[in-house]
């Protein structure tokens, strides 16, 4: 890893972005960015997101057997009530 | 790119329910194709919702669900201002079409997902807005590849 800092990168931006390295940039002498190649940039956003998306989707399995005893058209009247209290209460504080 | 708003009946009914397609739209805010797209009134209006009392005594999540829950909507949603609409009788129906109809001005074609039959009345009234229940959308609008994928 190659280590800069923000004026060299303000100063030689074309000849930095050629480098194969990854680059620390320091201002005030502390790491503010990281600059990778863009490739290895989406490997990683990817990596994250299937992370992301195992852990959403373990969670939410639990979740949904938990309230598996409730039945759509329930879910569905609950939901409609709390939407049309929030809506109420929304424009009485509104008009206030 | 098309764009995706999904209502809060949409996103209390995925929280809470695997069945009738709701968590598979809104699982689309982790795909790369369609673009999720959403305005914070929403979300507030989702997280009042939550705690209605009735909501909030009867249904099982606890905070860490709800945050791995919401956390996808700020990390690969859009949050967009919605215009200005007044084609509903409620307010905060115009909110979500404003939002919907903003979208279409980045997508071109933008999916609202939702229960609310007052929405639901106006599909085909704006032509790049497509109004559906989740269920239509994953049918009628998913190519097959991706929904095969879904299962």
């Amino acid at each position: 890893m190659q280590i800069v800092s923000s004026t060299d990168v303000q100063r030689n931006f074309k000849k930095i972005s050629r480098m194969d390295e990854d680059i620390m940039v320091l201002q005030d002498s502390r790491p503010i960015k990281a600059m990778i190649h863009w490739e290895e940039y989406k490997r990683l956003k990817s990596l994250e997101k299937d992370y992301l998306r195992d852990k959403f989707d373990r969670m939410m399995a639990e979740v949904h057997v938990r309230n598996a005893k409730f039945s759509e058209k329930e879910i569905d009247r609950d939901v409609n009530a709390a939407i049309k209290y929030v809506r109420a209460r929304r424009r009485h504080k509104r008009s206030v | 790119m098309y764009g995706l708003v999904v209502d809060t009946n949409v996103l209390f009914r995925a929280l809470v329910n695997e069945k009738g397609g709701d968590y598979k739209a809104y699982r689309f805010v982790f795909n790369n194709e369609f673009r999720f797209y959403y305005h914070e009134s929403r979300v507030k209006e989702f997280l009042e919702i939550l705690q209605y009392k009735r909501i909030s005594k009867k249904y099982t999540f606890s905070e860490e669900v709800l945050d791995v829950f919401m956390s996808p909507i700020r990390k690969y949603g859009e949050s967009l201002e919605p215009e200005v609409v007044k084609i509903c009788r409620d307010i905060d129906d115009n909110e979500v079409l404003g939002l919907a109809t903003a979208a279409t001005r980045k997508s071109g074609k933008v999916f609202l997902i939702t229960h609310d039959e007052d929405l639901l009345d106006l599909n085909g009234k704006i032509e790049t807005v497509e109004i559906l229940r989740p269920g239509e959308f994953l049918r009628d609008q998913v190519p097959t590849p991706l929904r095969l994928r879904l299962r």
